[in-house]
């Protein structure tokens, strides 16, 4: 059969450096349906009222960074450098999965939002939206992954590997969470390569108000249990605090859209 | 990000390594739903509470009573073979307290298609509640948890891949349930040949059970067989056990 041989694009370089990692990492992996209908109901309020639609990723990122607030397993990496240990953060940091052109190919990029427990979802949802847009080299955080990128497979996989392993440096290069997402596309995960603590993935929604909400977790850091009490604190979080605020924005655009709503 | 550095407590450090050697293993995971309905009526008719992990565990035990590939392991040491053992060692995963935190420990069941639920139930109760220092089945799993990191993880290794080891520290079967909190696992971490999670009870009396399985040892076709041995013998033995506690009482 002939074929031929193809170099690696920088993006599938980049996520065979990051699933290289992800293989090192002993995930375990649970599903659970949660309730999403009252936080629905206020997305689409606030959309009717003219503000933007605001992305489930921000929401769902927003919502989790609050859970972790009050868990604190949710905020820890095990990190082996210099010794096996757990590093807690006093914040989180969220990276959501976006599809980039990156030199002719689409790719992957992680698009990290910082404290998005201390942040406006429309403040969160701007940082977002410049990550899907900003050149990616002169993006602040594209601009150091797409240098290392560019170094030989050795110096690079060292270089990632330092940074995973070290407490103090994972959060800012990884995240402390991550969501992905392509229910949008009609696909729900039965198994996602991520090397963080903890990630979030959303199947379709459903049409009774809830969505399959899956996540990886690494066994190092929690347990199931703790992972539970973290899904369970997000259905919470999302159908009352976020849920609030988006009939707050809604509010702001148009009081008068919610006295509609409203049988 | 500011942070802080936690040393690793003595249930962190277990898990850290059992994921170690789990993570070695190339597992594949199937899951079906089975129904349960006769089951669930003869044990809430049952004179004493009977957990669900430990009917599925008796229930699997039988099962591989008439499938040997459920007692086989896939060994390394001193090359690869299978060591076939005669009789299931079961391995519940509980959640008990340990050093003042939340830990996750094995009840380790020998035999359990022998013995009665009633006996199996205490034995995990035993796991749950003895400090953990004073429970005899935990002492080697503890002194080797005391070692320091690279002696412990060379022990862990041979135990996990010498034949006539396995069993003995890490069972023939695992069995971890998240379903009364609502969750499935599709993917369990766990260094035993096979793995069992029961997901959340359904409303039509149905419930979703996965099988983990170290595809070394055993083939899908194996583990469907299991699925059926398994579905056949909580309809029937362990029904006509549960309803014969209930007659007695």
């Amino acid at each position: 059969m002939i074929g031929k041989s193809i170099s690696l694009p920088p993006g599938r370089r980049f996520i065979a450096d990051l699933s290289w990692i992800a293989a090192r990492v002993p995930q375990g992996y649970v599903r659970r349906i949660i309730r999403i209908a009252e936080v629905q109901a206020a997305r689409e309020l606030a959309r009717k009222s003219g503000a933007a639609a605001m992305p489930w990723t921000v929401i769902f990122a927003r919502g989790y960074a609050l859970a972790a607030r009050e868990l604190p397993q949710l905020r820890r990496v095990f990190a082996t450098l210099p010794r096996p240990h757990i590093h807690e953060t006093a914040g989180s940091v969220a990276t959501i999965m976006v599809e980039r052109d990156w030199d002719g190919e689409q790719s992957l990029f992680p698009a990290m939002l910082r404290n998005p427990e201390d942040r406006a979802l429309a403040d969160l949802a701007a940082d977002l939206t410049e990550a899907l847009s900003a050149p990616i080299r002169q993006h602040a955080q594209y601009g150091a992954m797409v240098r290392v990128n560019a170094f030989p497979l050795i110096l690079r996989r060292l270089l990632w590997w330092y940074a995973f392993n070290t407490g103090r440096h994972r959060p800012t290069h990884f995240g402390t969470f991550a969501i992905s997402v392509l229910g949008h596309r009609g696909i729900a995960t039965n198994y996602t390569v991520s090397p963080v603590t903890t990630a979030l993935t959303l199947a379709p929604f459903r049409t009774d108000g809830t969505v399959e909400l899956t996540m990886s977790f690494d066994h190092r850091a929690l347990d199931g249990a703790a992972v539970a009490d973290g899904i369970d604190l997000l259905e919470i979080v999302l159908n009352g605090k976020i849920a609030d605020e988006l009939r707050a924005v809604a509010d702001l655009h148009c009081p008068a859209a919610r006295e509609r709503a409203l049988p | 990000m500011k942070g802080r550095s936690i040393p690793l407590s003595a249930a962190r450090r277990l898990m850290a390594d059992l994921s170690w050697l789990a993570n070695r293993v190339p597992q594949g995971v199937l899951r079906r739903r089975i129904g349960i309905a006769e089951v669930r009526a003869a044990r809430a008719s049952a004179a004493t509470r009977v957990p669900w992990t430990v009917i599925f565990a008796k229930a699997y035990a039988l099962a591989a009573r008439d499938c040997p590939s459920l007692r086989r392991t896939y060994a390394t040491i001193p090359w690869p073979h299978l060591y076939e053992t005669e009789q299931s060692v079961a391995s519940i995963i509980i959640e008990r307290e340990w050093g003042g935190e939340p830990g996750l420990v094995p009840a380790r069941i020998k035999n359990p298609e022998d013995k009665p639920l009633a006996a199996i139930t205490a034995e995990v109760e035993a796991a749950r509640l003895t400090p953990m220092a004073a429970h005899k089945p935990f002492r080697s799993m503890l002194r080797t948890n005391r070692l320091p990191w690279p002696l412990r993880r060379v022990l862990w290794w041979i135990a996990f891949n010498a034949g006539p080891q396995r069993h003995k520290f890490f069972g023939t079967f695992g069995l971890t349930a998240l379903g009364h909190r609502g969750l499935s696992i599709n993917y369990p971490v766990s260094p035993v040949t096979s793995v069992l999670t029961i997901g959340p009870l359904e409303a039509a009396d149905v419930v979703e059970i996965t099988i983990g399985f170290d595809h070394r040892t055993m083939d899908g076709a194996a583990v469907a067989d299991a699925f059926d041995a398994l579905e056949r013998h909580v309809a029937t033995t362990l029904v006509s056990e549960l309803r014969l506690q209930s007659q007695k009482s």
